[in-house]
């Protein structure tokens, strides 16, 4: 049923707020589109819910949100793993008393309705107060319409139709694989929890400075500081002979590829989070190899990893994965999850953690000054003249790769202009 | 009291609180004062600065810390904090603590195991934060320039909470 509030809401002209080569700043500030965004994107698209290294063992849960929506990703005493509306269907009390942890069962602790971790029903108090045709059967928490799984990571989406998740990842589902294949065992551990930073900023921002490499030697000049004093020169990563590009990956999946300097540096960084002795760099190589073949396993290991985003709440940074939460228009929290890799040697696996700590959250060397950014770039939005955000850079420059990706130099907004072309066709609905 | 006279272990037990004490205030003291390099010659070489994220979870290689700086890290945010390069802290933030309920909670090897509290403001860009904790330092005596730090961990409260950017040292 249509309501007179909704046919008097006017139409949002997105194809005048997003164009080839910059959008709007009321994109970023207007809290109808932030309205119009959970519904078009957030209530449908596939969202990264979790990693089933985090619900390892039967009963294991973890609340989270897709956009705003309480759900919980559980492990059922039959070891599948779904993703649940974090609600009670008697009267809607969020049924998880902790962020995570391990059950036997829910209960809700409202009026004690119990439910089994696949979200089945356990048990009604007093239901013979319900009269005689009741069936508790009829009440068991509502599992998400889909929920795919590659490589441990759990996708789920609110609506009940649409394209299936391989092709929603398209260009991105191989970059899964490769991030997962970095492990020894193929598989990677996210249960280490994360850092969590709550911004006074809007979510496409966060998502954009994914793949934004024109930004690090500018922003993040304490950390090349420090770094050319420890002797490692990533000054001129970025610059104009830098050999790292930037990649539109269609669907709004974006990347800032590092594959070509990675081959010259020799793959993986590992030293950053601490020193890695030689040894346990070469055994952990050689359990790559061993498992993937000499050929790829080597060829894996020279790629390394880069920064992927897929759209619209999933970033892939080294070996940080981070989930974005939108809140309101101008709110949004980030989670870093360190990835570790399972079957690592010790001192792999501990640079990755504290690469990670000492980088992003709260308290870290990078993350701090993106979230600095984020928040004093929701103020400048304010400004209504000439209220344009310019995402130009490189549109000459831009070329199709031989994979049928659009490229740009590594400074280049050939990413953001990927991430608004969806944007608008799945917002304007073309 | 008058008549009473400290001696022997009460008395050595008396100097140690009160130099612990001092300590702990003069190292809030320097931290609200932005003396981050003078903060940072209180380290010893072998010194860990943490703050966990969760309370329950003891090994900072296996659940992620809201800060695990060794002293390689700890000299990395000293710079940062001290030079104008980072975005984050222009302005700098104002702080004030107060710290207290010291107690020495015991000895390990050569080192002096305190405990204490402490509650913060912070206030940058129009924008007040508290934060509380407790503290637990390990303190090694430096023989005529009272101690270094070789541990100091920081448990904030809320700690598993999301937080907007740490702007200060605990």
């Amino acid at each position: 049923m249509i309501t007179e509030f909704e046919t008097a809401q006017p139409s949002i002209p997105y194809a005048e707020l997003v164009l080839p080569d910059r959008v709007n700043s009321r994109i970023y500030t207007d809290p109808a589109i932030f309205e119009d965004e959970m519904e078009k994107i957030w209530e449908k698209d596939w969202l990264y819910v979790g990693h089933d290294s985090e619900v390892a063992n039967r009963g294991d849960y973890v609340a989270r949100r897709m956009g705003r929506q309480p759900v919980v990703l559980a492990r059922g005493m039959d070891g599948v793993v779904r993703v649940l509306m974090n609600r009670c269907p008697h009267r809607g009390n969020t049924v998880c008393l902790e962020d995570s942890g391990n059950v036997d069962h829910f209960r809700c602790a409202y009026h004690g309705w119990m439910f089994n971790t696949d979200g089945s029903p356990k048990g009604v108090p007093y239901s013979a107060g319900y009269g005689e045709g009741f069936d508790k059967m009829d009440f068991a928490m509502t599992v998400v319409p889909r929920m795919e799984v590659h490589r441990g990571f759990v996708f789920a989406s609110l609506s009940p139709t649409g394209q299936d998740l391989k092709a929603k990842l398209g260009r991105t589902y191989d970059y899964l694989d490769r991030f997962a294949d970095m492990s020894p065992e193929g598989e990677i551990d996210l249960s280490a929890g994360a850092l969590k930073t709550k911004v006074h900023g809007n979510w496409k921002m966060v998502y954009e400075n994914v793949a934004d490499g024109y930004h690090p030697p500018f922003l993040h000049r304490s950390v090349f500081a420090a770094s050319s004093r420890d002797g490692l020169v990533i000054g001129d990563a970025y610059g104009d002979n830098s050999l790292i590009v930037t990649r539109d990956l269609d669907n709004g999946h974006i990347m800032l590829d590092f594959t070509e300097t990675n081959r010259i540096t020799g793959g993986a960084v590992f030293d950053v989070g601490g020193p890695v002795a030689p040894e346990a760099v070469e055994a952990y190589r050689a359990a790559v190899r061993a498992r993937m073949g000499e050929e790829a396993g080597e060829q894996l290991l020279a790629d390394g990893l880069s920064n992927v985003g897929i759209c619209p709440n999933l970033g892939m940074l080294y070996q940080d994965v981070r989930v974005i939460e939108p809140v309101s228009v101008n709110e949004t929290v980030i989670y870093n999850f360190p990835a570790l890799l399972k079957g690592a040697p010790r001192d792999i696996n501990r640079s990755r953690m504290y690469q990670e700590v000492r980088a992003y959250g709260p308290g870290g060397s990078v993350g701090p000054d993106d979230h600095e950014i984020y928040e004093r770039n929701q103020i400048g939005f304010q400004a209504k003249l000439n209220n344009w955000v310019v995402l130009r850079r490189g549109l000459d420059r831009q070329y199709r790769d031989d994979d049928g990706t659009l490229v740009g130099n590594a400074s280049d907004e050939v990413t953001m202009r990927g991430f608004w072309r969806h944007y608008l066709s799945v917002m304007s609905g073309s | 009291m008058a008549g009473v006279e400290l001696q022997g272990d009460s008395l050595r037990a008396l100097e140690l609180e009160r130099s612990v004490v001092d300590f702990i205030e003069e190292e809030a003291r320097i931290l609200d004062d932005h003396q981050f390099e003078v903060w940072e010659e209180l380290w010893e070489p072998d010194g860990v600065y943490w703050l966990p994220q969760d309370i329950k979870h003891d090994d900072p290689e296996k659940k992620v810390s809201l800060v695990y700086d060794d002293r390689a890290a700890i000299t990395r945010r000293v710079d940062r904090l001290s030079g104008r390069l980072a975005f984050a802290l222009q302005p700098a933030a104002e702080v004030s603590r107060m710290t207290g309920n010291v107690r020495i909670a015991g000895f390990a090897d050569d080192l002096v195991v305190a405990q204490s509290r402490f509650m913060m403001v912070v206030y940058r860009r129009e924008h007040p934060v508290v934060y509380g904790g407790r503290v637990e330092h390990h303190l090694r005596e430096r023989p005529g320039q009272g101690y270094g730090m070789v541990f100091k961990r920081v448990d904030l409260v809320g700690a598993g909470a999301s937080f907007e950017n740490f702007t200060v040292v605990f």
